[in-house]
């Protein structure tokens, strides 16, 4: 069976988002940090947030999910790239399922 | 019985009970023991807090316990700021110690009092919406405060917004307004009745003098009010006074900028502010004369 790479936020406890039409706003408590994020990104943080049941998102199912129709190769890139940004941040993890 | 207040003593009396045991006042929502056998500090509680509330003696408790007193060891034209003995400041000049003892308790409010969510701000009420304006020193905050002040505005605070993070309401502290160099000329101009405290030279801000509180402002200061506007104001010199509005996200990074104790209330403070950003019309004000920026502040629509 091969690999298959995920996404997951196991401090969900500790994140809080806001959305507004300029953006979204993230309070990291763990941190005391606050972080203002774009449209898209706070998107799909908020999606990773809301973990599905069996504990982990796909860079496709992220993309779909954001886009609500079947994503490029090129979208599921992008999106790819931000949640790399997310765990560096120390945000999200990469799961190995 | 009516309450006893500050204008109840005569000023050799105050003087007397400041200079022994010290006094308790109540300086919504706080009470205050103050203790201070220096002149001046008697003359500007005597000015500026004239309506407010003297406890009895035998008070048992009081949120702060300070004083200003001269310096032991040190020239008796120093004076030191204390609270509960403790000395968190360098000896100031005595002709600065009315001032010393105003910037003091700001310092115990915003370094103690971690119930409510305190912001470095002015802040203002009409039609039963606060107006919060955050901003750093120099920005022509103070100045405008005090003269919405004198526009009619009621005013909560020249120095901190008090944010119950349970409520979602703002509380009323309303103590004199601190104002320096120039603007304390352009304020006299505006107000040649209005009641000054001592001047205070040569202070490490240059010029300062506090003017009173409104009496109606005073007499509601057990009021608290839910936020309407947030406004970050800035004063630039030969500007027309311009209110542009300021993006929501973009204004509760700012917000979050000027607050004394959000990390502290973690969560809690983090959704009172973005509680009060999503209650607020936001806006980015700059102004050079006064009487441009009143009639804009008088216009606001009141949000939705």
């Amino acid at each position: 069976m091969p690999t298959v790479a995920g996404w997951t936020c196991r401090r969900r406890a500790d994140l809080s988002l806001r959305r507004w039409p300029d953006g979204w706003v993230l309070f990291d408590e763990a941190q005391g940090q606050l972080q203002c994020l774009t449209l898209v990104s706070g998107e799909l943080l908020a999606l990773l947030l809301r973990c599905p049941a069996r504990g982990y998102w796909s860079s496709t199912e992220l993309a779909q999910a954001l886009m609500d129709e079947t994503p490029s190769d090129a979208d599921v890139a992008s999106v790819e790239a931000v949640a790399v940004a997310f765990q560096s941040m120390q945000l999200i993890e990469r799961c190995q399922v | 019985m009516s309450q006893e207040t500050v204008a109840s003593l005569t000023p050799v009396e105050l003087e007397r009970r400041l200079k022994r045991d010290g006094i308790f006042l109540r300086l919504p929502p706080f009470v205050f023991k103050i203790q201070s056998p220096i002149p001046i500090v008697a003359q500007g509680i005597a000015e500026l807090y004239a309506d407010y509330e003297l406890l009895a003696d035998d008070t048992e408790f009081a949120d702060f316990h300070v004083s200003v007193v001269y310096g032991r060891r040190l020239p008796r034209r120093l004076c030191v700021f204390e609270l509960d003995g403790q000395r968190p400041f360098t000896p100031l000049a005595v002709g600065e110690a009315f001032a010393f003892l105003e910037w003091g308790m700001n310092w115990c409010v915003t370094g103690y009092c971690h119930t409510l969510l305190t912001l470095h701000a002015a802040v203002l009420e009409r039609h039963g919406r606060v107006l919060i304006m955050p901003a750093p020193p120099g920005s022509g905050k103070s100045t405008l405060c005090a003269a919405l002040m004198l526009d009619g505005w009621r005013l909560l605070s020249d120095e901190m917004a008090l944010l119950d993070p349970v409520t979602g309401l703002v509380t009323p502290a309303p103590r004199p307004v601190s104002l320096k160099n120039g603007s304390i000329e352009i304020i006299r101009r505006r107000a040649p009745t209005a009641s000054w405290g001592p001047t205070a030279h040569d202070t490490q801000k240059g010029t300062v003098a506090h003017l009173r509180a409104s009496s109606s402002s005073v007499a509601r200061a057990t009021e608290p009010g839910l936020p309407g506007w947030v406004v970050f104001p800035q004063y630039l010199a030969d500007v027309p006074a311009q209110l542009l509005p300021r993006p929501k996200a973009a204004s509760l990074m700012q917000l979050a900028q000027n607050s004394f104790n959000q990390h502290v209330l973690g969560k809690a403070g983090f959704d009172a502010l973005a509680d009060v950003i999503a209650r607020s019309d936001c806006y980015d004000f700059s102004y050079a004369q006064l009487d441009e920026a009143l009639p804009l502040f008088a216009a606001l629509p009141l949000p939705s």
